[in-house]
């Protein structure tokens, strides 16, 4: 049953930490929060640590079953489905966003005419390919890919430090807090990435402090992703609505870096990167729903169905990234913050049902 | 049985899908065949309408990238249409990406710049670090005369620009800085002025509204005009032009062009900028037990500031504490001859006399902001979070948000030591 071990688990859970957090998202937050979005990406973090940590206790106390046969066993076979059915729907429209800030990527730094379905053929391949392999194949990539995507990180971070002035947003709280918590649940969207560590439910061979080691390490994933975020605010101050894939235009602040097209490739090479390996784990978790639904053997099926929806959905809304972002920032956030709370909410209940089933056993 | 069956058509229907769409990919033209590249852009307004001077490498198989840049001009209503009809000139879709700076002359920085480059900084083309130059000249003769030396590395735009923001004026404007700046409270930004200058000393590089620019200008459509020509033709013969910073600056205040600094007022704003190093400082008639009315000039290797912040009878009060690592770099008495002392001297004399100086070029700072409403160091964001209530109050009191500066006060306080 178990296929990837706690350190491979880890390293997904840093990507999908860091998928889009550092991309469209610190431009739709200082759209809606200006000078507080700082205050409201740290609120949406503990609120996705707060979920890692559920889901952690939740996959540590059942690690001989699969989250479906879990849901079932726990919230009956419709209960189950309902449940499967709300992370699903999230998944495919995480999926969509991924893929569409993947191509406007390219877009915008690579290729400015790109057909979209000379995009769709690789990315569809390489990423569906990881996902139908499974967990394992999944998390031994990922524990390559994570070196490139972290020093890619630290240096794209280290070239525009000397910008900073560590004062651009402040005073915090000007305009009361109404704008840091309009900030926050306009975002939650994007921090919902975490919900597809649900699919490892039994599949994740334990070491010493298996929760203790998660958590703590995306806590300070979170914390390094905070401060980054602080520091591409605090170099564009007030452009920051301007700047759509924000890490990459940060490398690039610099006006004699433009001399120099290395640094734009390797923040290419990083963002696409980080992008791939956090829609590969949405396209497996999605490929575990549509198993379990479809009660087939592989997921390949629901893999190729999946792709089928995303670009569906994406040629209906012309490949267009703008319209995506209005949509996740208005709807589908709240529906995400409604997710994630009923999610700790059934982690809870599994951990007490678990106890109380332990309780009676040994009476 | 039928489910694999059914596993099976869909399979078959995915393979189909792909081969449907292949045709498309394989039957792609070369990029070369469908792209111009732009390397630097000048913006002017002639008439009402936005002349937009491109210059251009026409990539070819096998090129490189020191063959000869081409300049293309076309006047719209707006810098889309302008763009457009270059594209249309050109037969290729012009992009941006290696455009290194927009070149903005003193008729398009007369309205809101912001009306303008909005389309850029929008815009998925052009990289947000594209550096932004002002000349008092014609932009399109400025950006003519780089595309005739774009390969001599000493008289490059780009290099002028990089110096100007190590040691004249500290972070030079970007678009995306430029924006920065306009959107927040204090809504001024800077930018380098280079100039044209020709043998003769003289300003170089006439109205090319008025010259006929380089190449003649024809009538377009709708009173559109444009021209498109090698960068070696030209009324001014822009050839026997110098490209020259000679250390102004351009404050902009609300998107427009506020007020052209001196090379001489930028020294002095300079002595309110803890970044700016390597200034020169010179104070003459010093008299003290070693020299009588003599000239000394020192360099300053260190610049420790430390600023505080109050409001004190609604009048907002700045005082800058000063501990300045100098250099002597030269010391002339009254009678021309030159002293070989200590490069490390400093008397009480000579920090009393550095001390007036810099309170002079403050006050004088303090004089151009009040008399143009521009805040080039945003005391604002200073004021407002050193003394947050206070400055509010301030605002409230006057309220005029935008004539804050006028009562601001600064006072100086300054020691020295040697340095090296």
């Amino acid at each position: 049953m178990t296929e990837i071990s706690t350190r491979q688990f880890i390293i997904i859970a840093i990507v999908l930490l860091l998928a889009s957090k550092l991309d469209t998202m610190l431009a739709v937050v200082y759209s809606v929060a200006s000078t507080d979005a700082i205050i409201s990406i740290i609120l949406n973090f503990v609120l996705e640590l707060l979920l890692i940590f559920a889901i952690t206790v939740v996959i540590k106390r059942n690690p001989d079953t699969n989250l479906f046969e879990l849901l079932k066993k726990k919230f009956t076979v419709v209960g189950a489905y309902i449940i499967i059915l709300l992370l699903g729907l999230y998944l495919l429209a995480r999926l969509v966003y991924c893929y569409q800030e993947l191509y406007s990527f390219f877009l915008e730094f690579l290729y400015d005419d790109f057909s979209p379905y000379i995009f769709a053929l690789p990315t569809f391949f390489v990423t569906g390919y990881l996902a139908f392999k499974g967990a394992r194949s999944l998390g031994r990539t990922l524990e390559i890919v994570i070196w490139f995507i972290l020093i890619g990180l630290a240096i794209s971070v280290v070239c525009n430090v000397e910008y900073m002035s560590f004062v651009s947003n402040m005073p915090y709280f000007e305009n009361g807090a109404s704008p840091m918590l309009d900030g926050t649940w306009r975002s939650t969207f994007f921090f919902g990435n975490s919900l597809c560590l649900l699919f490892f439910v039994g599949k994740v061979k334990f070491s010493d402090h298996f929760i203790g080691k998660t958590v703590g390490i995306c806590a300070i994933t979170s914390l390094i992703t905070v401060a980054i975020c602080f520091i591409i605010y605090d170099v564009f101050g007030y452009a920051m609505q301007y700047v759509i894939f924000a890490l990459s235009e940060y490398a690039q602040y610099d006006p004699f870096i433009l001399e120099l097209q290395r640094l734009t490739w390797l923040t290419a090479i990083v963002d696409i990167a980080k992008l791939f390996c956090a829609t590969s784990v949405f396209v497996y978790g999605l490929g575990q729903i549509g198993k379990s639904v479809m009660k087939t053997r592989s997921t390949l099926i629901p893999i190729i169905i999946n792709f089928l929806l995303v670009f569906s959905i994406a040629t209906i809304i012309n490949y267009d990234l703008y319209t995506l972002m209005d949509l996740v920032t208005s709807v589908f956030s709240f529906a995400t913050l409604g997710l994630i709370a009923l999610t700790i909410i059934i982690c809870i209940i599994l951990m007490i049902k678990r106890r109380q089933n332990e309780q009676k056993f040994i009476q | 049985m039928s489910k694999n069956l059914f596993n099976k058509i869909i399979i078959y229907a995915v393979i189909l899908f792909l081969l449907a769409i292949s045709p498309s990919i394989v039957n792609m033209p070369s990029q070369t065949s469908v792209r111009a590249i732009c390397t630097g852009l000048a913006l002017d307004k002639e008439n009402g309408q936005v002349s937009v001077s491109a210059q251009i490498l026409i990539p070819e198989a096998g090129g490189q990238y020191t063959q000869k840049l081409t300049m293309v001009n076309h006047s719209g209503s707006t810098v889309e249409y302008a763009l457009k009809q270059i594209e249309a000139q050109v037969g290729k879709k012009v992009r941006f990406a290696h455009c290194c700076f927009i070149i903005l002359s003193d008729t398009v920085c007369n309205d809101n710049l912001t009306n303008i480059l909005d389309y850029f900084v929008r815009g998925n083309n052009i990289g947000n670090n594209t550096i932004l130059i002002y000349t008092d000249k014609s932009a399109k003769d400025l950006l003519s005369h780089t595309s005739n030396v774009n390969s001599n590395e000493v008289d490059n735009l780009q290099v002028i620009t990089k110096y100007n923001e190590k040691h004249l004026f500290s972070n030079g404007a970007n678009l995306l800085s430029f924006f920065d700046d306009y959107l927040a409270p204090h809504h001024t930004a800077f930018m380098a002025n280079i100039t044209m200058k020709n043998d003769s000393g003289q300003s170089g590089g006439g109205d090319s509204g008025q010259s006929g620019g380089s190449g003649g200008s024809g009538s377009g459509s709708g009173g559109e005009s444009s021209d498109a020509s090698s960068s070696t033709s030209g009324a001014n013969s822009p050839q026997q032009d110098t490209i020259l910073s000679d250390g102004q600056v351009a404050v902009f205040y609300k998107g427009k062009l506020a007020k052209l600094l001196s090379n001489e007022e930028r020294e002095q704003f300079n002595w309110l900028d803890p970044e700016v190093l390597d200034t020169f400082i010179k104070i003459e008639n010093v008299s003290d037990k070693v020299f009588e009315n003599a000239t000394l000039a020192y360099t300053v290797r260190q610049k420790g500031m430390k600023f505080e912040y109050e409001i004190a009878n609604n009048t907002p009060t700045i005082r800058v504490h000063y501990d300045l690592g100098l250099r002597a770099e030269m010391i002339l008495q009254e009678n021309g001859e030159s002293l070989a002392v200590n490069q490390e001297y400093i008397s009480d004399v000579v920090v009393d006399a550095i001390s007036r100086k810099i309170d002079e070029a403050v006050k004088n700072v303090c004089k151009i902001q009040s008399e143009y409403g521009f805040d080039l160091f945003n005391f604002y964001r200073s004021f407002n979070i050193n003394c947050h209530n206070d400055w509010q109050n301030y605002l409230k009191l006057l309220g005029d948000d935008e004539n804050y500066m006028k009562n601001v006060q600064i006072f100086t306080d300054v020691t020295c030591h040697s340095a090296f």
